[in-house]
């Protein structure tokens, strides 16, 4: 395990690491035999419990217990997590809603109508894990019901979104968390370390690497079941059927809906690329892909494709590649081999999977006027400790929009099979109208930005 | 070429189909009726061969000039459909906004035409939804207020603020944001004080209505929650003038903490 270097004021001030300052005066010396005062107790909204969901959840029976901090969160189980209430549950789903509970235990108070929830004045922050198409509205409500939001990624399906995400947590000064979790792993805090202290040299090149996506069937539409509340969970996506090969995790290999492998696992992967590149509040000045959509059957994501998106200054070159070369240092299913000028160093997945990274990184010590790198303590404990610092968490709003901006980019570039030259300060496509034209999404219904 | 085009969308062989629409581009747009009807087919893998088809043509307009463009857009409109207008909502300009805004009308068919209509640029594309905005359904009129509002309608304007007093409370929350949204000053009268409001102060503060902007971010810094006091304080430090930070000292000494932390992050902002 690394120490934990000195850090810079500015690193400390914009990262969250002012939050180690509460391990001072530990919360249960404040308490009353032994317990948890109630004012330290963070009261969570979970809306959207089922599959991704389900985990966040924080049973009754350990409220007033320290448990050791989830891997699939990024915590490596050294540090305690705080206590947090699961206090109210939401999904349009009965099923669902009655398993959370039973899983929570005691009284949660549920909900079908996230609306709802958001109203609840003892709700103090929010877990969103509803399909990607929700997380936008979803976020910007949320903030200004003054709720903080840890969001699942990808952060949005739009540029527009993203950015109205990001106008919303600033406005109202809300901490926002985007689940990207593999930043708050220590493979990443290693290679980074490693190679912000130059150790590969100035990085040229990131070649990420992941399998395809499927091709998908046909299953006939069928009637919604009576569980599912199908008009809400579609919101404000367009209107189409009910399948059940369209909602339910499945809704990935739809563009409209999940974008396909890189907008899922992109936004875990890509994510380390833009933290060790310090690329958090910019983006790619072109966009090209080559790929194939799925021959036959309802999906429409990219089975196969190639993005290769170029930054200017410092200038690199970032791929996304599924399938792609696997790393002959690493097997993994996926990851990043970033090529330096003078070494390489890959990191693995970046996701629930555990991170990884080669063993140089993880033996690499900076000096004392080395660059400092912030080590998370794990991605739900960084969000929890941000929510009492006020701090910006290690995956804060801009830095999801950024990423996801990728994943978005990438997916345009392969509909429109045209090279997209990107003004990422405006937000704009410089060399096409149409482009320009699906940077949003018109919302259904009463469901508009 | 074209028969072999169509047969191949319209056969059975799945790889056949796929490199048909594939290279659809490359067809005239002649072909676009018959793949309108093909895309409406029992068969699955036919339907959606043609529809990947006519996206691929249509795709293909944005750089082949404006006749094709517009040739294609007349014949996607002929033939009105989700399908078609959502392919048109992409390349349509202005004089073909006429055609999609007929469609309003159409119970089935209004949620795209108002998706097209919102994404077609043009000051005659406003004109014609506030036009349609008393023919409408009650039900639909937010809608057409959300969509004036994401086009950031100035000459829709007025309408919203219209809007922002009926009696409807479904028109009048949509009127407020739409009006929020479009930022110009149309004598809209806010019933509550919420985000649209502040997306209104913001654009009075961007288009130099400096003082307006102040009196009302100086609305959200005596609210209750704290959550609407910080963004009182955030909208007045972007405006960062002797008025602004003026208002924003007091709030250092807030009995709350959050408060307090984005009253003193705003300070060193505006410090720096």
């Amino acid at each position: 395990m690394a120490k934990r270097l000195l850090t810079t004021r500015r690193d400390f001030a914009s990262t969250g690491a002012a939050a180690t300052l509460f391990h001072i005066v530990p919360s249960h010396c404040l308490s009353l035999q032994g317990q948890t005062p109630p004012s330290d107790i963070v009261n969570f909204g979970h809306i959207g419990i089922g599959g991704r969901g389900r985990g966040f959840l924080r049973p009754e029976a350990i409220l007033d217990k320290t448990v050791p901090s989830a891997p699939n969160l990024g915590g490596d189980g050294s540090r305690k997590m705080r206590p947090v209430r699961s206090l109210a549950l939401c999904d349009v789903d009965n099923k669902r809603l009655d398993d959370a509970a039973s899983r929570v235990g005691g009284k949660p108070r549920l909900y079908k109508d996230f609306r709802r929830l958001l109203d609840d004045k003892d709700v103090d922050a929010v877990v969103i894990a509803s399909p990607d198409h929700w997380h936008a509205l979803m976020t910007i409500l949320a903030c200004q019901a003054g709720k903080d939001v840890y969001c699942e990624k990808p952060a949005c399906n739009t540029i527009e979104e993203g950015r109205a995400m990001v106008t919303a947590a600033e406005r109202y000064a809300r901490v926002v968390q985007i689940g990207s979790q593999g930043r708050s792993q220590m493979a990443s805090y290693y290679a980074k370390s490693y190679i912000r202290n130059g150790q590969i040299g100035a990085v040229k090149k990131v070649s990420c690497w992941h399998y395809a996506s499927p091709d998908g069937d046909w299953t006939p539409d069928e009637a919604a079941p009576p569980e599912l509340d199908y008009d809400m969970w579609l919101g404000p996506a367009r209107r189409m059927a009910y399948n059940k090969k369209h909602t339910h995790g499945a809704f990935r290999w739809l563009i409209d809906f999940g974008g396909g492998q890189i907008r899922d696992r992109g936004a875990h992967v890509m994510s380390i690329a833009n933290w060790i590149m310090e690329c958090d509040k910019k983006g790619p000045v072109s966009v090209e892909c080559t790929g194939e959509p799925p021959h036959d059957g309802m999906y429409d994501a990219a089975v196969t494709m190639k993005v290769v998106y170029q930054f200017k200054d410092p200038d690199w070159v970032l791929e996304w590649a599924q399938p792609g070369q696997v790393s002959p240092e690493i097997d993994a299913l996926y990851g990043a081999v970033y090529h330096g000028d003078s070494g390489k160093l890959t990191v693995t997945y970046g996701d629930g999977q555990p991170t990884n990274t080669e063993q140089k990184a993880k033996s690499y010590k900076a000096g004392i006027d080395g660059v400092a790198v912030f080590q998370s303590p794990g991605h739900m404990e960084n969000f929890e400790d941000c929510i009492r610092t006020r701090e910006k968490p290690v995956m804060h709003m801009e830095a999801g929009h950024r990423v996801a901006s990728l994943c978005v980019l990438g997916n345009l570039a392969f509909q429109l099979r045209r090279k997209l030259e990107w003004d990422w300060k405006t937000e704009r496509v410089k060399n096409d109208e149409e482009a320009n034209r699906m940077l949003s999404r018109p919302g259904r219904g009463p469901w508009n930005l | 070429m074209q028969n072999d085009f169509l047969k191949a969308i319209a056969g059975s062989d799945i790889e056949a189909r796929f490199a048909a629409w594939r290279s659809a581009a490359a067809q005239p747009i002649t072909v676009m009726p018959e793949l309108i009807a093909l895309a409406r087919s029992s068969d699955p893998g036919v339907a959606k061969a043609a529809a990947e088809a006519l996206t691929t043509l249509v795709h293909g307009c944005e750089k082949a000039g404006l006749e094709r463009r517009r040739s294609a857009v007349n014949l996607l409109l002929n033939a009105p459909s989700a399908l078609t207008l959502r392919l048109a909502s992409l390349v349509a300009d202005e004089p073909s906004a006429a055609l999609v805004a007929q469609r309003l009308g159409d119970a089935t068919l209004r949620e795209e035409a108002i998706y097209c209509l919102e994404r077609i640029p043009g000051a005659g594309v406003d004109r014609l939804l506030i036009e349609a905005y008393p023919k409408a359904a009650v039900d639909f009129q937010p809608r057409i207020l959300a969509a004036l509002g994401h086009r950031k309608s100035e000459a829709g304007a007025a309408l919203c603020a219209s809007a922002m007093s009926s009696p409807n409370a479904e028109i009048a929350q949509a009127g407020a944001r739409a009006y929020g949204r479009i930022g110009k000053a149309a004598g809209g009268v806010f019933r509550d004080l919420d985000d649209s409001q502040l997306r209104f102060a913001d654009a009075q503060a961007a288009a130099g209505n400096v003082s307006a902007a102040i009196e009302i971010y100086k609305l959200y810094l005596i609210r209750p929650e704290e959550h609407w006091q910080c963004a009182g304080i955030v909208g007045l430090g972007k405006i960062a003038n002797p008025a602004a930070i003026s208002a924003i000292l007091p709030m250092l000494k807030s009995t709350n903490a959050r408060v307090r932390i984005t009253a003193k992050k705003t300070w060193e902002e505006i410090a720096r």
